[in-house]
């Protein structure tokens, strides 16, 4: 009974959130399925041009790896701004 | 943080980018049979569409073998003599679960709002489905996020965590 109750609030939940969502995307008017934006990418994204399908295909990769090194030095600053560690050597 | 912290957290990242990417290769494409990767474009209703979809899961898949490889490769130097004063198992924890969250929200962002390549779960909640994988995507950032700050800010005052 509580599983089915939860179920059935996660789920109406998340229809709400992903109505607000919609909402919000067509509102934006950059990223939704009938946009214009969305419609040139993937024409772009199917030509026959092999680098641009992989670049396409990649560039999450990209852009994870970009936020990776930005998320590990702005962890070390973090431990900079709490003050000096006590232990700061680098090995190399 | 010490060079070894980094390459520790570095490494643990870029492995959870890449067990992520298994989870969701294996589970949601092979497994369930959703997620395809360019399946809202060539949706997979006949043997050709079928290959190639299974062509550019096969290109993901490559990628993220290459993305493990380096995680390994990045981690073995880490543990491997470097000065560190984090807590190797919480740290790579956190690191993972950061690195996979982060991964699938870009992932889901590019490919399923930018590109519409492929959803989730393609059909007539696909949206529901697409939110769904953001948000807990979102959380897993949140949780690796907390456990790595807790890790860093503490380990300062207690170095022989």
């Amino acid at each position: 009974m509580t599983i089915a109750l939860a179920s059935l609030f996660a789920r109406v939940t998340l229809e709400h959130a992903s109505a607000a969502f919609t909402a919000l995307l067509d509102h934006a008017g950059v990223v939704c399925p009938s946009c214009p934006t969305q419609q040139a990418a993937r024409a772009l994204f199917f030509t026959d041009d092999l680098l641009l399908r992989l670049s396409g295909v990649l560039g999450p990769f990209v852009v994870t790896a970009g936020l990776i090194g930005l998320f590990v030095s702005k962890l070390g600053a973090l431990e900079r701004r709490r003050g000096a560690p006590l232990e700061t050597e680098d090995a190399s | 943080m010490t060079r070894g912290d980094r390459l520790l957290i570095t490494s643990g990242t870029i492995l959870g980018v890449g067990f992520g990417g298994f989870v969701d290769g294996i589970l949601l494409h092979q497994i369930l049979q959703w997620h395809e990767m360019i399946s809202s474009v060539v949706p997979p209703v006949d043997v050709v569409s079928i290959k190639l979809n299974m062509l550019y899961d096969g290109l993901f898949h490559a990628v993220m073998w290459t993305v493990t490889l380096v995680g390994v490769v990045l981690l073995a130097r880490g543990l491997g003599g470097e000065p560190r004063r984090l807590p190797i198992a919480w740290t790579l924890g956190g690191s993972m679960l950061v690195g996979w969250g982060m991964f699938n929200v870009v992932e889901g962002l590019i490919d399923h709002q930018l590109l519409g390549l492929h959803h989730v779960h393609p059909g007539a909640g696909q949206l529901a489905w697409d939110v769904g994988f953001i948000v807990v995507s979102g959380l897993l950032v949140f949780i690796g996020g907390l456990i790595l700050v807790r890790i860093v800010t503490t380990a300062r005052l207690h170095p022989a965590m």
